[in-house]
């Protein structure tokens, strides 16, 4: 009987733990120290949620600013996963390359209310990843410029966000409910053969 | 009942051994602890399969040497499988006890077909074996359905009806060479039958067989209970001629000879996915469906490789119905079986690459854990013609044991005088056909899982 309250007892504490779970993947972290690109007139401070970053859906923030002024202009952003470090990863267990991320293109639109470039990026790949924002020359670019646009290259290295925890507190919960239900069965039954003795 | 060795190995240290409380013990505790380590890896650890113990462990070492531990010491695996732990320590503590439900004793089988081709399917589809994370997620939900199940139904619900692995273990124990058996002369004077209600010293049979008149080794899990609790010492455990067992089955299932036939279906696409000439398979199917999707043509390619010895085997089971002999599917029921050996050489033979060309793989990574890290260019223990000329021998006993099972099959299942050249005749060439097959899979190069 004991054992069985001590049960119950930890199949309640058992079952907050999906709570916890969900609850900590909307905690927003405090924002730490930008990571700061300096070239030429460009001055670029990055804000990235989750910070380090992982896998998956990753929030970016751009502070971008050209002589001092800040660029409010839509923009494109390039990313992809590193030569090289696809190079390392071989091959998985059915002689598939691993899937390597060619170059994707998006837009990257000024956000008025928080006074920076936002995008959202899902990564998929653990590993180093090559980001350029591209910059078009306006209308009164200068003959020197060797292109129609500036770009601006830095790496970031993203890491593996580990296993799907709502997944695993589903499975938690799954199991915590069936604990639950043998304990109504065998109250059940205990009542059934109570009954039946009187 | 074997006839070519009478010597009771219960009677020395081995059964001294299984009636002490070391046993299982003494395995089933280690196997546990090395399981939530793989869990945890698998989950938490690196996830390049390359340096991932949890993988290592899980596909390079254990999935390579569980047919070996069935052919020599049949379902013993079983025994000691964490899953198996698991599902009784939540039974006892809590445990509904419910009866198994009629569908599940019915279509058990079936779905442990289902299971099979579906995480193999899913294998390919999603990666499991590649990648730890998937190997994790599959493990945990084994690990909830094994819970759930040793919940709410008595003894082990699981690992007799619904475990995967428990229907590969079955067909493949059938063809192993130990049994265990009651005493028929000793258990008609038994008054407690404890070998299946259990007694004293240990529970009943978990697996739901009743030693006395149990006739196959495919459900027997060689738990030792029956030899703790049988109070009349009559249960033995004597070594066979491997195979044997397949030769005369008493009571041919349908859904067990499928289960063997699809296994064949499995090395096939197991083989064919790791062969370097799978990419122009590939952008053939790609041309075919006009479609780049790798689930729809992996699906295509796996949809016929599952079929294609289905397709075969039916063939000479669609003769002898004929024939007049007897139906089509009772003719596959019994001959269904006849296909263990090969089923047993193709996976042992694929499996003997990633154990032998990847072996050194469990220990890298296994320092690994400890921060020693190696940066290793090959992790083979022996060269990579060694090992097919290994394959090639594999595949060849494969063979010849499948068309000896067909052999003595068709001599044990029809009277005495019947014509049995027929049936023999179409199955030997299918086995051999399919022992081709698997010659020309390990003929061809295979790329590395780690």
């Amino acid at each position: 009987m004991l054992i069985r309250r001590v049960s119950i007892v930890v199949v309640i504490i058992l079952s907050l733990f999906p709570s916890l779970a969900l609850a900590d993947g909307t905690h927003k972290p405090v924002i730490k120290e930008p990571i700061n690109i300096t070239q030429g007139e460009y001055e670029i401070d990055i804000y990235v949620y989750p910070e380090p970053i992982k896998t998956g859906k990753t929030e970016f923030q751009f502070l971008i600013m050209k002589n001092d002024k800040q660029i409010e202009s839509t923009l494109l952003l390039e990313y992809e996963m590193d030569d090289q470090e696809h190079a390392n990863d071989g091959h998985d267990s059915h002689g598939k390359e691993t899937a390597f991320v060619g170059l994707q293109q998006v837009e990257l639109p000024f956000d008025a209310e928080h006074s920076m470039h936002l995008v959202m990026l899902d990564i998929p790949i653990k590993g180093q990843w090559n980001f350029t924002i591209l910059f078009e020359h306006g209308a009164d670019h200068q003959e020197s410029h060797s292109s129609n646009e500036d770009r601006i290259l830095f790496h970031l290295n993203v890491l593996d966000s580990g296993p799907n925890l709502i997944f695993l507190a589903m499975l938690g919960n799954i199991m915590v409910l069936t604990m639950v239900a043998s304990a109504i069965i065998q109250r059940k039954k205990e009542v059934e053969q109570y009954v039946a003795a009187e | 009942m074997s006839q070519q060795n009478d010597k009771n190995l219960l009677n020395g240290w081995l059964g001294k051994f299984m009636r002490s409380k070391w046993y299982p013990g003494i395995f089933t505790w280690p196997a546990m602890i090395i399981f939530a380590i793989i869990i945890y890896q698998t989950l938490w650890g690196p996830s390049s399969a390359h340096d991932n113990f949890g993988s290592a462990m899980t596909w390079v070492l254990w999935w390579p040497i569980i047919p070996l531990i069935f052919i020599l010491l049949g379902r013993f695996w079983c025994a000691i499988c964490p899953f198996a732990t698991l599902s009784d320590f939540v039974q006892k503590y809590f445990g509904a006890q419910l009866k198994v439900p009629k569908f599940l004793r019915s279509y058990g089988i079936w779905i442990i077909d289902a299971l099979f081709i579906l995480i193999t399917w899913a294998d390919h589809v999603y990666g499991i074996v590649g990648s730890p994370r998937g190997t994790g997620y599959l493990l945990m939900l084994l690990f909830t359905g094994v819970v759930v199940i040793g919940i709410l139904y008595e003894r082990r619900t699981w690992c007799r009806h619904l475990c995967f692995l428990g229907g590969l273990s079955g067909n493949y124990s059938r063809a192993g060479m130990i049994e265990l058996r009651a005493t028929p002369d000793k258990c008609k004077i038994c008054k407690t039958q404890s070998c299946y209600k259990g007694g004293d010293k240990a529970p009943g049979c978990p697996m739901f067989e009743f030693p006395k008149t149990m006739d196959t080794s495919a459900q027997c899990n060689l738990c030792g209970y029956c030899v703790k609790n049988c109070p009349n010492d009559s249960i033995t455990l004597k070594t066979r001629t491997a195979t044997k067992e397949l030769w005369n089955i008493q009571r041919p299932q349908l859904q067990e000879s499928f289960l063997a036939i699809i296994i064949m279906g499995i090395v096939f696409v197991q083989n064919v996915t790791m062969l370097d000439i799978w990419p122009s398979m590939l952008a053939a199917l790609e041309s075919f469906t006009g479609t780049s999707s790798y689930f729809v043509n992996f699906t295509l390619a796996f949809s016929i490789a599952m079929s294609l010895p289905v397709l075969i085997m039916m063939l000479p089971a669609y003769f002898a119905s004929k024939s007049g002999q007897e139906t089509m599917l009772k003719n596959l029921s019994r001959f269904g079986y006849a296909i263990i050996p090969l089923d047993l050489a193709g996976h042992l033979a694929h499996n003997l690459f990633h154990l032998l060309a990847e072996g050194l793989a469990i220990y890298y990574t296994a320092i690994g854990m400890f921060g020693v890290e190696v940066e290793y260019t090959t992790a083979a223990i022996l060269d990579p013609s060694t090992i097919q000329i290994m394959q090639y021998g594999l595949v060849l006993l494969g063979t010849i044991g499948s068309i000896y099972a067909v052999y003595r099959i068709a001599k044990a299942s029809y009277p005495a005088g019947t014509n049995t050249r027929k049936m023999i005749l179409p199955y030997t060439i299918i086995m051999i056909i399919l022992g081709i097959i698997n010659f020309v899979l390990f003929y061809l190069p295979m790329a590395h899982r780690m």
